[in-house]
């Protein structure tokens, strides 16, 4: 049977694909094997890799400074965006997505007044619809400091949220933002007054109601929201240091595990001060096979990055800028105030968030991906943790084998060309085969093979070279000088 | 170094697998294909169809995903269908029966090559615009709370009151007695106050009556607030006191501090007859801070504090309906 059309290119096409590779490398046999080297040259090879070395290690203690860090996020940034741009083409399904948004968005606001509080009684008209269409866990962005203008409404939150720590059936539970004031003591709520439900009193959630801090964190250089945070220390009655967790931990136990005391362990030792100094992570494994690393150190680089796969609708958005991700992919799975009764049948077993999204409110993030509204950085960070693979480091064995890659790569390549040629010429090649493979890697598994300081190294390394040139230059210069004596 | 064949296994066929895992296990290509770009959320009837783009016919269901070029047919009319359409999507009425999902994005702007602009910082900057304010029930400098003159008031025949909202919207007070009878209402369209006297409500003596101001679109029908005409023995009483103050003699500055702490004091020291905290800051609103001393301006703010103070107290513990 003979192909027609353009299919019949195909295998010729997958064919060079692989035999092109081959033939360079196979061409390049003769050149690339150093027992065939002339001494000079050799001993050449080996200073590179000696030099290669040190970058690395000098790289490796820089990597937590200022530079290192915006220097990971310019890459770590544009695989975020890439892997955004990939996920707002395909719309996110009512019936099948984890997580559903209610969004008091700016005509809401506007219809009610553009009220200084969110009012209360709208509030527990939503947790009531949420909570009669059985959500799974009810994520409220919304802070409940202060009292509403009206009484009778904040009773009618409060009636609600009653009615939910007491249900026996326990089908859903709610998460409530708890703000932690300047002197370090947390800010008086509305929930304080429920019975059962004093600060400190909640922290397994038996009770269906947890705490939450709704933080999130800013590189400081750029004041770009790039991370969700673990947990924030808080001056317990006593004075004592405590723990409270952040909104995407607590929001993916309460909807796998019911409650959060699988944290009992790794908080006492929080508590006990031992988390502080120290370094890499614990393994949380839940009901549903799912694995979390926690880190020990709150501002871990990558363990607590955040990945934008849920973009809102920006086609509204005067702010947008050119070419940011316009359309999301949230149309379906964002529920605004009036369109409530008609999901009433989709909230069962669902994470919701509940949240303002109009710019006047003042709850407005950048983002690597833009500008987003608080309630959609949350609903990313439970995402990255529910959904997909928390970003990694890669394992150490992997990592120094990638940097032995780069190191003999740039040995190569600084062998043969001068020191300028060779940086652009080992850049692009690290940039095309790792780089690309790693945004792969990182994409299939969110572990981010570190490829950047490779790319940077190349650049300390022909500075390397202009020296060794230079010094080449005058040891010339004084023998001639010798000579001419 | 790259032997071509060893025990069988050529690099060749090596790299072929190699290209293949690449291929199938990471697959870095989007899915594209007709998304949905509408959601069918209810208000239709039972004559109601969906012909999807390829004429193929189905009932509607709720939730159902439209998608473009679907058309919605319904014999009784479309005007009551509701549909949620995705940014760039429209459900247009091509008749009395019929409206079709048409979606129109634009051009893709994402390039590579834009990407890389990004990337390596070759764009025009952007400069963020913040806001330097808060947002809070009162204003260090101008103190506006929410609402005026106070979830509970009492006020004296002839007394000025401004009644006052910082909500937008075309506003209407409106006035009812404890019966819950409508007894006045005064539209004063898209200004934060009105001002009006006992005597253009009618109010009667020692009768509760409840306040709210309306807004078309915002229905906060528990957000009543409550006012009262002072009996008139405590109205005599206050009238005299407030009358030997103006006969004092005092400088205007002086005279203004005397009756706001006067008011307050009025209020405390009867608080289930008279809450006159709202004509305190009043008289203190009006207070000239240039001409005043520094000690009077002092006491001005200390006063001032109190009549915050005592509408949030009012607010935490739940105002007094009957007072």
């Amino acid at each position: 049977m003979t192909r027609k059309g353009p299919q019949r290119y195909l295998p010729r096409i997958f064919s060079l694909l692989y035999r092109i590779p081959l033939r360079i490398l196979r061409s390049l046999r003769g050149s690339l094997d150093i027992r065939r080297f002339p001494s000079k040259k050799r001993t050449q090879f080996f200073v590179n890799i000696a030099i290669g070395v040190a970058i690395v290690i000098l790289l490796h203690f820089l990597q937590h400074t200022r530079w290192g860090e915006s220097t990971l996020d310019n890459f770590f940034d544009l695989f975020i965006r890439s892997e955004s741009g990939k996920a707002v083409r395909v719309q996110n399904d009512v019936q099948n997505a984890p997580l559903l948004f209610v969004d008091i968005d700016h005509e809401t606001y506007k219809q009610w007044g553009e009220p200084l509080i969110t009012p209360r009684d709208r509030l527990a008209r939503i947790l009531q619809i949420l909570h009669d269409g059985e959500a799974k866990v009810i994520v409220l962005d919304i802070l409940l400091e202060g009292q509403d203008c009206s009484p009778d409404n904040d009773r009618a939150l409060l009636e609600v949220v009653r009615r939910i720590q007491l249900d026996p059936k326990r089908i859903t539970k709610i998460i409530v933002p708890q703000r932690i004031g300047m002197e370090g003591d947390l800010k008086k709520t509305l929930i304080d007054a429920l019975p059962g439900l004093e600060p400190d009193s909640d922290k397994a959630g038996s009770q269906n109601v947890f705490r939450a801090s709704p933080t999130l964190s800013a590189t400081g250089s750029d004041n770009i929201v790039r991370y969700w945070n673990l947990y924030e220390r808080y001056l317990g009655k006593d004075g004592a240091e405590e723990i409270i967790w952040g909104y995407p931990i607590v929001a993916v136990l309460a909807a796998v595990e019911g409650d959060v005391r699988k944290l009992g362990a790794f908080e006492e030792r929080l508590r006990k001060d031992e988390g502080r100094h120290r370094k890499g992570h614990e393994l949380l494994k839940l009901a549903d096979g799912k694995r979390i690393k926690l880190p020990y150190d709150k501002a871990h680089l990558y363990l607590q990055r955040l990945r934008f796969l849920l973009v809102p609708d920006r086609s509204n958005d005067a702010s947008a800028e050119k070419g940011d991700l316009m359309g999301g992919n949230l149309f379906q799975t964002v529920i605004k105030y009036p369109e409530l009764e008609y999901y009433k049948g989709s909230f069962k077993d669902k994470i919701v968030v509940v949240g303002n999204s109009s710019p006047d409110v003042g709850d407005i993030q950048r983002t690597p991906v833009g500008d987003m509204a608080g309630m959609y950085v949350i609903g990313n960070s439970i995402n990255t943790i529910l959904a997909k693979e928390q970003p990694s480091p890669p394992p150490v064995w992997l990592s120094i084998i990638m940097e032995l890659a780069v190191i003999i790569l740039a040995a190569y390549v600084f062998l043969y060309f001068t020191s300028l040629l060779a940086q652009i010429i080992a850049s692009v090649l690290i940039l095309l085969v790792f780089g690309y493979f790693s945004y792969l890697w990182f994409l299939r598994t969110g572990v981010f093979l570190n490829f950047v300081f490779a790319i940077v190294g190349m650049g300390f390394h022909e500075t390397v070279a202009d020296f060794e040139e230079i010094i080449e230059k005058k040891g010339k210069t004084e023998y001639r000088q010798d000579i001419e004596s | 170094m790259f032997k071509t064949k060893r025990r069988g296994l050529s690099t060749d066929v090596l790299f072929r697998w190699a290209l293949l895992f690449t291929v199938i296990f990471f697959n870095p290509w989007p899915v594209r294909g007709d998304q949905p770009r509408a959601l069918l959320l209810g208000g239709y009837q039972n004559d109601c169809m969906i012909i999807r783009a390829n004429n193929e016919s189905t009932k509607p269901k709720p939730m159902m995903v439209l998608y473009s070029g679907d058309k919605v047919v319904q014999r009784s009319g479309v005007d009551g269908i509701v549909i949620k359409c995705s940014p760039f999507t429209s459900a247009k009425k091509l008749n009395e029966t019929t409206l079709q999902i048409s979606c129109q994005p634009p051009a893709e702007k994402k390039t590579v090559l834009k990407e890389l602009q990004a990337f390596l910082g070759f764009e025009k900057d952007t400069h963020q615009r913040r806001t330097a304010g808060t947002r809070t029930l009162k204003d260090g400098a101008t103190d506006v709370f929410v609402p005026q003159p106070g979830p509970w008031a009492t006020v004296m025949p002839g007394d000025i009151v401004e009644f006052s909202c910082d909500r937008k919207g075309t506003k209407t007070i409106v006035f009812r007695d404890s019966s819950g009878a409508r007894v006045f209402s005064k539209a004063f369209g898209e200004a934060t106050s009105v001002k009006l006297t006992p005597q253009d409500i009618p109010m009667k003596p020692s009768e509760t009556y409840s306040w709210e101001i309306e807004i078309p679109g915002v229905s906060r029908g528990r957000e009543k607030y409550s006012l009262r005409l002072l009996g008139n023995e405590m109205a005599e009483l206050v009238a005299i006191d407030l009358k030997k103050l103006g006969e004092e003699g005092l400088s205007d500055t002086e005279r203004k501090l005397r009756t706001a702490a006067y008011c307050q004091f009025i209020s405390d020291t009867y608080p289930q007859e008279a809450d006159l905290y709202w004509k305190s800051y009043e008289l203190l609103k009006g207070l000239d801070k240039a001409g005043s001393t520094a000690a009077e301006n002092d006491l001005a703010q200390v006063l001032r504090d109190r009549c915050i103070q005592h509408i949030e107290e009012q607010i935490a513990t739940g105002y007094k309906s009957n007072p």
